[in-house]
């Protein structure tokens, strides 16, 4: 068994259905919504990162056993340590101020909010901007060396089933932490709270009664 | 069925459906899911339709291209089919809060957090998707920029709720 590997037309074609499935998913869990985003902020709503460590941990499952299958191959981009750690903290500061990622800015401009162009316009922006200062990026962040052996994989520091389980395991338990320690109100399209479940909104009632 | 398909989906649906697009990625087109290609070529066209003042001719379309169309046409669809589809110029929250809050700081706020986003995926060399495929398949550099990223998140959300409950 081996992966497709498609081209031209077909490639097109897959890319729009996994497009069309991926822009429903993204609206029906309301990860497109800034409420949803706000809400985890806020640490009201830990849906987002839920949704995230959950698609990890079945994800990484399902590509051990495609992968010992043959049918899946390994495609990582080659990152350093640090240029991954300060990316990730701009990224986060990002993500804090504007509320989207670039693939909820599409969705969200695809549920008519036509104010996520101003979002996708800043993304296109940056994208020069890295190529300015790729000299600079080059003589510091991708310069630094890594605080310990920085290898591409976990499993390199361990054997592959037992790191495919611990991550699993792992991003299983904090996507039900953060589920269940943050779960109170969700988020809708036009910005109105409403309860994420009945025993959530029997609670919210109850305290509001008191 | 129909009722599943207008309802909002819990994190459990949600993340098994975004990991199974992951494999159909990796099994289909033998690629990492993403846009970040599509989003190099959108940027230089547009640079170059700056810099000339006229339209050249549309970039390739290939997978990438596509699949943007697609997750807008599918937001569409899932927005209409639930009756949440509007048409909204200005964020909700900054509607009705006059010229300078309308029209110059959303824009601005809006514009400098997508710049920040896309610089720190850049810096990492991935797409956003792309680093969650990679965490999948276990990369260390996905984990770091991962973990790296929520806790700045963390640390930011902590600071502003102990602002606001100071009352600043």
């Amino acid at each position: 068994m081996h992966s497709l590997a498609l081209t031209g037309a077909s490639a097109a074609t897959v890319g729009i259905l996994l497009g069309l499935i991926s822009g429903f998913v993204l609206v029906r869990s309301e990860l497109v919504w800034e409420k949803t985003f706000t809400d985890f902020f806020m640490l009201k709503n830990g849906k987002i990162v839920s949704i995230i460590l959950f698609s990890i941990c079945i994800g990484t499952f399902l590509f051990f056993l495609l992968k010992l299958a043959g049918a899946v191959n390994c495609h990582i981009k080659p990152s350093s340590f640090w240029a991954s750690v300060i990316g990730g903290v701009i990224f986060g500061a990002g993500v804090f101020i504007c509320k989207q990622v670039p693939i909820t800015s599409f969705a969200l401009f695809g549920t008519g909010r036509v104010y996520a162009l101003w979002a996708l316009a800043g993304m296109l922006l940056a994208i020069p901007a890295v190529r300015f200062c790729s000299g600079f990026l080059s003589d510091t962040v991708y310069a630094l060396n890594p605080p310990f052996h920085y290898e591409k994989t976990i499993d390199v520091y361990m054997p592959g089933v037992l790191a495919v389980g611990i991550i699993s395991f792992i991003a299983l338990l904090l996507s039900a932490l953060f589920y269940f320690m943050f779960s109170g109100v969700s988020a809708s399209g036009d910005g109105k709270k409403s309860a994420s479940s009945g025993k959530s909104s029997k609670k919210t009632r109850g305290k509001k009664g008191k | 069925m129909l009722k599943y398909l207008t309802s909002k989906w819990n994190f459990l649906a949600a993340g098994a459906t975004i990991a199974l697009l992951v494999m159909f990625f990796l099994y289909l087109l033998d690629t990492a899911p993403g846009m970040d290609d599509a989003f190099i070529v959108l940027s230089k066209y547009c640079g170059n339709a700056m810099e000339d003042k006229s339209l050249d001719p549309l970039p390739r379309f290939d997978w990438q291209t596509a699949f943007i169309i697609g997750i807008i046409l599918g937001a569409f669809i899932a927005t209409a089919v639930s009756a949440e589809f509007k048409l909204e110029i200005f964020p909700a929250d900054r509607q009705n809060k006059g010229f300078f809050s309308s029209l110059i700081l959303s824009p601005l706020v809006l514009m400098s957090g997508g710049f920040l986003v896309m610089f720190g995926l850049q810096l990492a060399g991935d797409s956003f998707f792309g680093v969650l495929s990679s965490a999948m398949q276990l990369s260390t550099g996905a984990w770091a920029f991962l973990l790296s990223a929520v806790f700045t998140i963390f640390f930011i959300a902590a600071v502003a709720v102990v602002k606001l409950e100071k009352g600043d």
